[in-house]
């Protein structure tokens, strides 16, 4: 089923790598803006910083490319059968560094290894529909779920592959051994790591023959190592500094829609917002939302467009449109909901977490304030912020926060707003029947007719403020060209040198 | 006398104290002086440059922020949070602080032994790490942001009041007030507190001026003054982004803080030269 | 006897020790849930039931106190739930990254502040005491992350001559060693010349020194010795003040020491890390304030009579 488009991809991704391995040998140095935590695969979801360094040195068994598609990786093919069975055809010629082959069983333990409550993996919740794991023989394995499980192989891409021997007699937490195309020289937490290319890889050799990860939490520290031209690549610094850098000798900066969307929650599940529409029309008619973007974020980022996905996701809806800014029909609205006079909510804001959040909250509750909604803003520390949303249900009755869907589907991404989900406090009903109906089928065009409906359903009757994407932003070295992605990886492999 | 002999006779505390009562004036007539609302956001007129005038009209003389609002406005009305805050953590901490200090050393014995024990464990924190954990536990608001600063800052008096109070408990008038029959109470309030009060003045002033600058190490860490309030801490950790961009943002709270902290402690040291008994 | 003394000392600095972990278990526990930290958003109440009791974290609160002081006493402050790797592991292996920021910034603020301060004191009087006086003051109305990023702004982008962050050579040890010494250098520079002129002022020196019954050298020394001590003392608060401080200096300059360790482990209610870190510092900081006193006994020895009996 899968076939022929994919392994065109990847002879195309072979031969691209082959080319550029034939070039000197290069180094390139990224700039990570928090700490790489763990090198276990299995013990961390944190993209930008441990996986990023992670997909360097371990192989899953699919890969996401900067296009946002799924392509082979260690499975050179895969299928479903009767909705509940996956099966994955890997490659034979994957071996690790101990000289054991990344075959059908060692998926088996590494998927084994993930699932056992002891291991404490925070990815064991994306994989408990899994029920049983069979190896039908050493290229073949075979997943059955007890549920239909569509976006499976858009997890398995971040699941990589250890060797079962090799786990067991190290420590994977601070020692690294894979099939990737780079082994691990050093890894100084809190500081760096350091990769070097393997010689003689299946694939080819990378383009670069060192890569390493620097440790610059401050932004305009990372700003200064850049121009300092003691790192190639940075990403997450302010909007505003954009100019600047591009203003700059051999760097430059641009930005890219992430898969993140931004936007302020109502808790629609107690007053005023519980069965108020209007007013949940009125809050979102008030906010010059294109103001804001220029203003705060020097004009990158995209307005989402009435729904809770951008064209990233599967089950975007095209035809929505964002809601324009009409502070009159906002005041007549906000009357028809019953506060003429105007009324007081609580904002709560996290900190440190979502790109100048402090800022957006301040800009947006000004606005508001000139339609008669008064806002109180708290600001508070990110775990706290989400002990209260999602532990104590006790969600204030506006919260700003960003989320994303690593599967990139509509499944995923609406299903945290269904009513009934500890992280939804939401209460529209015709929503979430859509969704559930949805998640029952297995036909691709049904689903996507069906996440029509129920984004309609949402814009009709929005569950928050809805605002924008939020933009990656990155800047860069003359010396190196990266094809940008959505989802916060970075990795050597779609990185290039300049010509 | 000549003009010569009277800047020979200003000493720093004299202009640390002229200082400070232009921002203590500035701070509480804020309204009154304060040009702009300091909470009024202005999204076009966003990061404008200083323009270092006073009678241009709608221009922001110290320049706008990064929402547009004036930060002139938002250092005089800042002036009164970042005081109004140092203030009570100080008198929460002396209060506290003297008082342990003063029940350790003069009643002693086992009391004084676990006063000290409690003194010493709670050194045993570095203050940043124990502020920190206070106010990511508690939370951070006004009131907590006190608590942890008073916190942080009592041992000092306990220390230096416990060391005088030992002192004077064994001078003449006190054992004559022992002899007479006076009540412990009656003695610490009448005796005792009347003869540390320069120490404690002298260490108040200090610990005013090393808190106002916790408190924007805290804010700078994230866990200080909420928004919109304007405190000079908070202004300078929200400003430190646009350091390259747009200076005058984080410039002008950190001066004012250096300047207030200055002159705070060139009085507490001109006040440390009045009271000591040896000049 | 010195030893009984000694002995005491010991004991008292184990209970101090003994108090300052057990405040922060107590105000670790009140961070937060560690657990949602962990698990990615969309996880359902199902797993975070899970995980918590996999991490043994439903146990009631003495329980979990009771195990905790008995691993620590044996030197297993548990695993940590970021990095999965043992707590004091961690902090151990961060830790000399501290030290020597700490221990640098100590040597140039005591040399510059004892610089200033002896210029201030000597010279009292003159124009170069209040000029002195103010600079050493400044450095202490300075907030130090503020005058961190100004020195990056100026050293690092504008003229390139140092890095702006990280480690691996001396170069990169200078800024950051430099933004933690200020504060240092004005307290050791404000106590030295106020000690140094509280004992020119004592009576029979001055006395003596008047009438030309002391040898100079033995003026000097008397002075500085005396002068010197409570410099010592400060010496031990000073240590803790600068492991404090080492925080923020680490965070501007991306300094991978304890500092950010915990705060680190503080964002993501890392119990384990935040325990054994301050377990690490509370450590330190007792053991220097105790080779201060120790320092203190031998420079003085009225001191050491008064305190245990015998010279």
């Amino acid at each position: 089923m899968f076939h022929s488009r994919f392994l065109k991809a990847a002879a195309a991704g072979v031969a691209f790598s082959l080319a550029a391995g034939a070039a000197l040998a290069e180094d390139m140095t990224f700039a990570l803006s928090a700490n790489v935590v763990t090198l276990d695969p299995h013990l961390t979801t944190t993209v930008g910083t441990d996986l990023s360094v992670i997909s360097h040195i371990y192989t899953p068994l699919v890969i996401r490319q900067p296009d946002m598609k799924i392509y082979p990786a260690a499975a050179k093919s895969w299928e479903v059968t009767d909705g509940l069975t996956w099966t994955f055809h890997l490659r034979d010629d994957l071996t690790f560094p101990d000289g054991s082959k990344l075959d059908a069983a060692a998926v088996k333990w590494n998927i084994e290894r993930i699932l056992n409550p002891e291991t404490k993996s925070p990815v064991r919740a994306w994989l408990t529909t899994i029920k049983e794991i069979k190896v039908v023989d050493p290229v073949t394995v075979q997943f059955v779920t007890d549920k239909p499980f569509a976006s499976l192989p858009d997890q398995m891409s971040q699941i990589f592959i250890m060797s079962p021997a090799w786990t067991q007699s190290h420590n994977p937490a601070i020692e690294a051994s894979g099939t990737g195309p780079y082994d691990l020289v050093s890894y100084v937490s809190g500081d760096s790591v350091t990769l070097k290319a393997k010689a003689g890889h299946v694939d080819g050799a990378p383009s670069f023959d060192n890569v390493g990860f620097r440790v610059i939490p401050e932004d305009s520290s990372r700003i200064a190592a850049l121009l300092a031209g003691e790192v190639d690549l940075i990403a997450g610094i302010p909007p505003f500094e954009l100019e600047r850098i591009n203003g700059t000798e051999g760097v430059s900066a641009s930005s890219v829609s992430s898969i993140r969307m931004v936007y302020v929650k109502f808790n629609n599940l107690k007053p005023p917002f519980a069965g108020n529409t209007k007013l949940k029309l009125a809050l979102n008619y008030a906010i010059d939302k294109e103001a804001l973007r220029d203003a705060i974020w020097d004009g990158q980022g995209e307005l989402s467009r009435c729904q809770p996905l951008n064209p990233a996701y599967f089950g975007y809806n095209p035809d929505l449109a964002p809601f324009p800014y009409d502070p009159e029909k906002a005041k007549s609205l906000l009357a028809e909901a019953g506060f003429a006079e105007g009324l007081t909510l609580e904002f709560e804001v996290p900190m440190g977490r979502y790109l100048l959040a402090s800022e957006m909250a301040q800009a947006i509750a000004a606005q508001w304030a000139e339609i008669g909604v008064n806002t109180n803003i708290v600001e508070m520390e990110y775990g706290r912020w989400l002990d209260k949303y999602q532990n104590a249900g006790q969600m204030g009755d506006l919260s700003y926060i960003g989320q994303s869907w690593p599967t990139l589907t509509a499944d995923g991404m609406l299903g945290l707003l269904e009513p009934g989900n500890i992280y939804a406090y939401y209460d529209n009903e015709e929503f979430g029947n859509l969704i559930r109906e949805a998640r029952s089928l297995t036909d691709n065009d049904q689903r996507l007719a069906l996440y029509k409906k129920a984004t309609e359903s949402f814009c009709a009757s929005p569950a928050h403020l809805v605002l924008f994407d939020q933009p990656t932003t990155y800047a860069l070295r003359d010396r190196i060209k990266w094809q940008a992605r959505a989802d916060d990886i970075f990795r050597a492999m779609d990185i290039s040198v300049a010509k | 006398m000549s003009a010569t002999s009277f800047f020979k006779r200003i000493q720093g505390g004299h202009v640390g104290l002229l200082v400070l009562a232009v921002v203590a004036l500035l701070a509480i007539f804020a309204p009154l002086v304060a040009p702009d609302n300091p909470v009024r956001s202005d999204l076009r007129g966003r990061l404008a440059e200083p323009t270092l005038s006073l009678t241009a009209v709608g221009t922001a003389p110290l320049g706008r922020d990064q929402l547009g609002r004036d930060i002139l406005s938002r250092m005089i009305y800042g002036s009164r949070a970042t005081l109004l805050v140092a203030l009570c953590a100080v008198v929460v901490g002396g209060v506290v602080g003297v008082t342990i200090g003063v029940v350790s050393g003069f009643a002693g014995g086992i009391l004084d032994r676990i006063l000290m024990r409690i003194t010493d464990i709670q050194l045993a924190f570095p203050l940043m790490l124990l502020a920190l954990l206070m106010v990511a536990a508690m939370g951070a608001n006004f009131f907590n942001l006190i608590v942890v600063l008073a916190l942080t800052s009592w041992t000092r008096y306990a220390r230096i009041v416990r060391g005088e109070v030992l002192q004077l408990r064994e001078r003449e008038f006190v054992l004559s007030a022992v002899a007479a029959g006076a009540s412990a109470w009656r003695i610490c309030v009448k005796h005792i507190l009347p003869n540390i009060m320069a120490p404690i003045i002298v260490v108040a002033t200090l610990e005013l001026g090393r808190v106002i600058v916790m408190e924007s190490a805290l804010s700078f860490l994230g866990v200080g003054m909420q928004p919109p309030t304007p405190s000079w801490g908070r202004m300078l950790a929200e400003g430190r982004s646009y350091v390259s961009r747009a200076w005058w943002l984080a410039a002008f709270p950190g001066l004012g803080i250096m300047l207030v902290v200055l002159s705070i402690n060139l009085i507490g040291d001109w006040l440390r030269d009045v009271f000591d008994p040896k000049k | 006897m010195l030893y009984r003394y000694l002995l005491t000392r010991l004991g008292e600095a184990l209970l101090s020790l003994w108090g300052a972990m057990t405040i922060v278990f107590i105000a670790a526990r009140m961070l937060g849930d560690p657990v949602i930290m962990m698990l990615p958003m969309g996880a359902s109440p199902a797993d975070i039931e899970l995980m918590r009791k996999t991490l043994r974290l439903d146990d009631p609160l003495i329980i979990q106190y009771l195990q905790f002081m008995w691993n620590a006493v044996r030197g297993d402050f548990g695993m940590s739930f970021q990095f999965h790797r043992p707590a004091m592991d961690l902090v151990l292996e961060r830790l000399p990254a501290t030290i020597l920021l700490a221990v640098s910034a100590l040597i140039i603020g005591i040399v510059v502040g004892g610089f200033l301060g002896f210029v201030a004191a000597r010279w009292r009087g003159t124009m170069l005491a209040p000029i002195a006086t103010v600079l050493a003051l400044l450095g202490q109305a300075t907030p130090v992350f503020w005058l961190g990023i100004i020195l990056i702004l100026a050293f690092s982008t504008s003229l390139g001559w140092l890095p702006s962050g990280g480690t691996g050579s001396l170069s990169h040890l200078i800024l950051p060693s430099i933004t933690l010494a200020t504060f240092t250098a004005a307290s050791v520079m404000r106590l030295l010349r106020s000690s140094m002129i509280e004992v020119v002022s004592e009576d029979f020196i001055r006395t003596a020194w008047s009438k030309g019954l002391m040898p100079r050298a033995v003026y000097v020394r008397h002075v500085m010795r005396n002068a010197l001590l409570p410099v010592v003392t400060m010496v031990g608060i000073l240590a803790g003040e600068l492991l404090g401080g080492a925080v923020i200096t680490e965070t501007v300059f991306a300094w991978p020491g304890i500092g950010r360790l915990v705060m680190q482990g503080i964002e993501t209610k890392d119990f384990a890390v935040v325990q054994a870190a301050a377990a690490a510092i509370a450590a330190i900081y007792i053991f220097v304030n105790f080779a201060v006193d120790l320092l203190y006994m031998l420079i003085d020895p009225r001191i050491r009579l008064s305190r245990t009996g015998r010279a």
